[in-house]
């Protein structure tokens, strides 16, 4: 009983949050799709632009600082992330945060320590990582096989770019059966148009 | 053992909705302890009230169970090793009593690759383990606690009792898996938030952890434990609870507060006081406690790998240098521990010492002693040289660290990472080539 009423606090606040999110979900929705003209296309909300893509559904999720989804049969299918955090942002998964001196190996190493935590992304095998360049910036790319929740086998391309105070990523995610290889060459292409709009970056 | 002295393995992006998600969650637990009536007793499982007698709810909640595991089990989530298998087998066979086996139950063990300190059971005798849990126990008799606790819940068939005793709380347990999916991150969050909303990993009633604390010690008891030493084990979950805090905003929420832990270790002690106060008769043979922390080395160095990737340094030299003392031979334990220092120096923490350089290389040359070919302990080798450690890398620095990294390079050929060695060796021989035109 004394623990019970020590709590009782706990579960009014717990009841008022609980109100809260319910409202909120109920307000407008997060994402919205995005009509494009012709190319280069500005992704203005994470300051890039880049071209490609055309006949993939793009969305901006503006509500989450401007992340930007593309997929072109569906997300089991395919599907591509561009986004950015400040790099002073704790990595999810871990308590880590991008060091100005971190290497690019470091930032790649991070990246990869937080997905294996998260263990949706469960016998994450690296099939290669190593650096790149992407809109005239040093960046990583890592190439990994994993299995989803329901045991499919999917693989990802990720770029990461410490851009200023930023840090990009670009994903590209797909069964590694048929629709990895098939859409690929696409999403390279797209990663390679990309051009940083970060003022005084 | 159920939550209460554990943390959960959620973890939020920021402090605000960290703390927020915690209170939430925390709450509802509460919330749904709470809206626990009265329940109807059951029979425990026994040769009389056995596994071909379940009624149709428990059935479907055993089904659910195999389902849960199964996916759990083919995830990649559970650090299988054969020895350390057998010999968890070994100790829950000791602790199982017989009327369970009568009763068609086979408890098993699984060790799951876990950064939370957390232990539970199913319905069905399965008892997950966290690496997180067993990489701290510092005895059998600390094994053998959480798992006679566990089986008291398999015995007395508690998580069919909360799922009769649901109401209300099948909206807080659905609230909790909303509440992890927000939290975090991926699907696998969702399984094990699964996982827990139909084993004991949540809060249970407050007179089902007290039923479970004194049938555990009784079974802890008839398999010849000392009892005695009970408390200690929930003790130092509240220890690591605190070690973890104090290195930053990492959220591993508790589904339950400390406060319940201590309530538990109170619980204990007055049985001790009591039913147990004569002590009892322990029996051999019991692994002493360097034995012990040999067989689950494993596990050991899985936790500080993970304590490693989460950036909890202090945490993962700790765990790191238990698994050097349980395996001394282990090079991979030095790295670790290296690793762990290196991130103390990368990341230091006010009011606690930086870690010299020299303990950093001192590990990975130690690891170097134990297998000269070790490419792991190599490549760290140069990276701490190749790191600055003022604002101009001394010539011997750049010297030992392309010596180390050219040697990596041979020892690893088509390393997932040798560009970005061969990215420092260039730079490191063009650094040379400058230094000797000057």
């Amino acid at each position: 009983m004394r623990i019970g009423s020590r709590w009782s606090g706990a579960c009014g606040v717990a009841a008022l949050l609980v109100l809260a999110l319910v409202g909120s979900l109920g307000c407008a929705p997060i994402w919205s799709p995005t009509a494009k003209g012709p190319g280069p296309h500005p992704l203005a909300s994470i300051q890039i632009t880049a071209s490609g893509l055309d006949d993939w559904g793009w969305a901006s999720y503006e509500a989450l600082g401007g992340v930007w989804h593309f997929t072109r049969q569906g997300d089991e299918l395919n599907q591509v992330w561009m986004r950015r955090w400040p790099k002073s942002q704790v990595v999810k998964g871990t308590n880590r945060s991008i060091r100005d001196d971190m290497t690019l190996q470091e930032i790649a190493a991070l990246s990869l320590d937080s997905r294996r935590l998260d263990d949706g992304v469960a016998r994450l095998e690296v099939v290669s990582n190593e650096p790149a360049r992407v809109g005239n910036r040093d960046c990583y790319r890592i190439d990994y096989r994993h299995r989803n929740d329901i045991g499919l086998l999917k693989r990802t391309v990720e770029y990461g770019c410490p851009v200023g105070t930023w840090m990009y990523r670009f994903e590209y995610m797909a069964p590694a059966q048929y629709y990895f290889d098939a859409y690929l060459r696409e999403f390279e292409a797209f990663v390679r148009s990309v051009a940083f709009k970060v003022p005084g970056a | 053992m159920s939550a209460r002295e554990s943390g959960s393995r959620h973890r939020i992006r920021e402090s605000g909705g960290r703390r927020a998600g915690a209170i939430l969650l925390l709450g509802l637990a509460v919330l749904g302890t709470a809206m626990g009536c009265a329940r109807v007793p059951l029979a425990p499982l026994d040769a009389q009230q056995s596994t071909a007698s379940l009624a149709d709810d428990e059935a479907y909640l055993w089904k659910q169970t195999r389902e849960t595991q199964f996916e759990i089990e083919s995830s990649g989530l559970v650090l299988e090793d054969p020895a350390m298998d057998a010999y968890l087998a070994r100790v829950l066979a000791r602790v199982t009593p017989s009327s369970l086996v009568e009763a068609g139950v086979t408890p098993r063990v699984q060790v799951i690759s876990d950064v939370a300190m957390h232990g539970y059971s199913f319905a069905n005798g399965v008892i997950y383990l966290h690496v997180g849990l067993l990489a701290r126990m510092t005895d059998e008799t600390q094994l053998a606690t959480v798992l006679t606790r566990e089986l008291a819940h398999v015995i007395h068939r508690h998580a069919l009792v909360l799922r009769r005793d649901a109401k209300g709380r099948a909206d807080a347990m659905a609230w909790i898996g909303v509440g992890s999916s927000l939290s975090s991150y991926g699907g696998g969050a969702k399984m094990l938030a699964q996982a827990y909303s139909i084993s004991t990993a949540v809060m249970l009633p407050q007179d089902l952890e007290v039923k479970a604390d004194e049938e555990g010690l009784g079974l802890l008891s008839a398999a010849g434990y000392d009892v005695k030493a009970t408390p200690d084990f929930f003790q130092m979950t509240l220890d690591y609870r605190k070690e973890l805090h104090q290195q930053g905003p990492l959220a591993w929420m508790p589904y339950v507060a400390p406060p319940f832990v201590t309530g538990r270790i109170t619980n204990y002690r007055q049985l001790l006081g009591t039913r147990f106060s004569g002590g009892n008769r322990v029996e051999p043979p019991i692994a002493d406690p360097a034995t012990f922390r040999r067989n689950v080395h494993p596990a050991t160095r899985r936790q500080a790998e993970l304590e490693l990737a989460a950036g909890v340094f202090r945490s993962a030299e700790r765990t790191a240098k238990l698994a050097t003392e349980s395996d001394p031979s282990d090079a991979q334990a030095w790295v670790l521990l290296g690793r762990a220092l290196q991130g103390q120096r990368d990341k230091p923490m006010n009011g606690y010492e930086v870690p010299s350089i020299h303990r950093v290389r001192e590990a990975y040359e130690h690891a170097l002693e134990l297998d000269p070919r070790d490419a792991a302990a190599t490549r760290e080798l140069g990276l701490s040289y190749y790191r600055k450690t003022s604002r101009v890398r001394a010539p011997e620095a750049s010297r030992a660290a392309l010596a180390h990294f050219r040697r990596y390079l041979a020892l690893a050929p088509g390393a997932t990472d040798e560009a970005y060695i061969r990215g420092y060796v260039e730079e490191l021989e063009a650094e040379g080539r400058g230094r000797s035109s000057r």
